[in-house]
């Protein structure tokens, strides 16, 4: 049996996506407005509790396949969302394994 | 006993009452305030044309100065000290805020700069419908700019070089946008300028000198109404180099403009907001300031959206 | 402006159900019409990687033409509210940070973990009167960082014991003896102290008293006390006495590796 953290925005954080696709997020509690590159932008935008973070790796990396820097960038963002408080608790839910005693009827 | 005067200036949405001054005094602060100074209570002075369109119909965020003139019993070491004070020597100026004693001053002049920031501060801070940053901000027939930067990053220079080019001021250090219409509005306060920028008057017919105060000098020519950016220049100085100009991203301009934002009754959340409207139909730039004339073509070169 | 998310798009006036439309004042060219958000910045990271493979100098479905940087550069920055008050006609403020030898005070913003730092203002031009100053985040006593909940709030402790006097130094000085923007280039440049203590509570136990036109500079003597990186952002305030509204400020952000 195992986890997968799916991570969430918090919901009180304000989004601000601008034309050119870069993003400034206010975090009303800190008073405080981080700016994000259009990378930042995306991951910020995948993290609504739908993918679990590698999937979320996966999607944005692909998207750009022939840029090996942005699987980096994108586990780079999401760490510094869990550790600057911008994510909700992790939500997180069990993986079942075939062999599992769920499945055993 | 003088007659105690009253001055009303109409700062952003708000209304500062200066009470208690002699005329001579109220003459001086007049003109220095000339383009914030209201006609009444209800009304202020709309018809000046650096007043925003939207008239105030009725103000509930007054700030009440009072100036109480008494008698100074401190002996004067230098009698030179006294060559601009137009009240009997000896005198000592005590100022308060909504009742509240906050200093007092033995120079006229001083007494004055005192009450131009102060009447200024706490009506920024009153002031409901605008954002207020310190930017400075000014308008030519293709484009409408914001520098901002800290002090001493060369904003002031930039700003008094760009009107000597044609360009008109909507403020020095103080940029108000309104936030119904996301229109930067003038904010025609003096700028403060160097000693040494002053002694060249002769050279500056654009400004003129109010109140025969040093240092504080105001455009002839402000822009009118209400005007939407095309471009924000983030100014760093650097000395030891040429200007150079390079495009950053919108957030990040809001984010500095956040960074510059003057406290005001707005939520944080609702500057924020403020901020990121401003970025958002602008161009946006990180200019380092090498030489001023490099810095002032990379301005005029980058500011149009055309 | 904002949808059910609180997301708000900032060229729009208007949302539709999926909160994106391409309607409003700041509309321009470009613009994918009635396209999700998702589907937007999607397309803004392929355009601007494409940008990079060829080296064009324009980027389709971005409004502004130029590179915009999507990788590396400015991934995250932060920019606090601080609510500045506005300047006096000619003061200004400025803060910033150095390293600790006195011989040689150099510009420095990065610091590790317990690093010495050495936090800086300066504030000119004043008006005759009597000041104090504060600083925001607090700094707590050596031993004292308050570092949960994350982001830690008063990361900062002062370097030196309760009972160090040169943890807080300020120094009044005449304009004319002021040669820099921020900080000296050594301790000699600054002669005599005027006030100093183990806290900034201790220095500004009364307000010191300045004539017209010089300056204050202050000197923090300080370490980060909380592990993990962080970059934060440092506001000194200056108040004349007895107002409440802060005549000048002035901020700095400092950055600590984990």
């Amino acid at each position: 049996m195992g986890f997968a953290f799916y991570p969430q925005a918090r919901p009180d954080v304000e989004t601000h996506v601008l034309p050119d696709g870069s993003c400034l997020l206010f975090d009303p509690i800190t008073c405080e407005g981080l700016a994000l590159s259009i990378v930042g932008a995306l991951v910020w935008d995948y993290c609504d509790g739908a993918l679990a973070w590698d999937d979320i790796v996966s999607e944005i990396a692909g998207l750009t396949p022939q840029e090996p820097g942005v699987r980096e960038e994108v586990q780079w963002f999401l760490k510094e969302f869990t550790q600057n408080g911008l994510l909700r608790q992790a939500a997180e839910i069990e993986t079942v394994s075939p062999g599992s005693p769920e499945l055993q009827g | 006993m003088s007659p105690q005067t009253t001055v009303r200036l109409s700062i952003g949405d708000a209304l500062a009452i200066v009470t208690g001054l002699s005329p001579e005094l109220a003459a001086r602060l007049h003109d220095l305030m000339r383009p914030f100074v209201a006609t009444s209570d209800a009304m202020p002075d709309g018809a000046t044309d650096a007043t925003p369109d939207a008239a105030h119909e009725a103000l509930s965020n007054a700030v009440n100065i009072q100036v109480n003139a008494v008698a100074d019993d401190a002996e004067d070491e230098d009698e030179d000290e006294h060559e601009n004070i137009h009240e009997p020597r000896g005198t000592r100026w005590i100022v308060r805020l909504r009742g509240e004693e906050l200093c007092s001053h033995t120079q006229a002049d001083e007494l004055l700069k005192y009450l131009e920031w102060l009447a200024i501060a706490e009506s920024l801070v009153a002031t409901q419908r605008y954002a207020v940053f310190h930017s400075a901000a000014l308008t030519c027939a293709a484009a409408t700019v914001m520098l901002v930067g800290p002090s001493g990053a060369g904003k002031s220079t930039l700003t008094l070089h760009l009107i000597q080019r044609g360009w008109r001021p909507l403020g020095d250090d103080t940029a108000l946008m309104d936030t119904e219409s996301g229109r930067l509005y003038p904010f025609p306060r003096c700028f403060h300028v160097e000693p040494a920028w002053s002694a060249q008057a002769s050279a500056h017919a654009d400004f003129e000198w109010p109140a025969g105060l040093v240092g504080y000098a105001r455009p002839l020519h402000w822009a009118t109404g209400g005007h939407t950016i095309s471009a924000i220049f983030l100014i760093e100085r650097d000395a030891t180099s040429g200007s150079t100009c390079a495009p950053i991203p919108q957030a990040q301009a809001a984010g500095a403009l956040l960074v510059q934002a003057i406290r005001t009754q707005l939520a944080p959340a609702q500057i924020a907001q403020a901020a990121v409207r401003l970025a958002a139909g602008a161009r946006c730039y990180q200019l380092t300031n090498g030489d001023l004339d490099g810095a002032l073509d990379l301005i005029a070169t980058h500011s149009s959206l055309k | 402006m904002s949808d059910e998310n609180n997301i708000t798009n900032s060229w729009n006036d208007a949302n539709d159900e999926n909160g994106m439309t391409d309607a409003g004042a700041n509309a321009g060219a470009g613009r994918p019409e009635n396209a999700s958000r998702r589907k937007f910045l999607k397309a803004a990271l392929i355009g601007t990687a494409a940008t990079a493979a060829v080296g064009a100098a324009t980027v389709v479905g971005l409004e502004h033409a130029g590179a915009v940087p999507h990788l590396g550069i400015t991934k995250l920055a932060r920019y606090p509210f601080v609510g500045n008050t506005t300047s006096p006609g000619g003061s200004t403020g400025t803060a910033c940070t150095s390293g600790t030898d006195p011989q040689n005070y150099v510009d420095q913003s990065t610091f590790n973990n317990k690093e010495s730092i050495f936090l800086w203002a300066l504030f000119t031009k004043l008006p005759a009167g009597s000041y104090t100053m504060f600083v925001s985040p607090t700094i707590e006593n050596k031993g004292g960082a308050i570092c949960s909940p994350s982001p830690a709030s008063n990361p900062f402790e002062y370097q030196g014991s309760t009972s160090s006097s040169s943890n807080v130094q300020v120094y009044n000085l005449s304009a004319s003896a002021v040669t820099w923007t921020c900080h000296p280039s050594k301790k000699t440049d600054l002669g005599t102290v005027t006030r100093n203590g183990a806290s900034m509570a201790a220095a500004f136990s009364t307000p010191v008293t300045v004539a017209a036109g010089h300056d204050l500079q202050l000197q923090v003597h300080m370490h980060n006390g909380c592990s993990g990186a962080r970059v934060v952002s440092v506001t000194i305030s200056l108040f004349q006495s007895p107002s409440a509204t802060p005549f000048l400020q002035a901020s700095t952000s400092i950055t600590i590796n984990a």
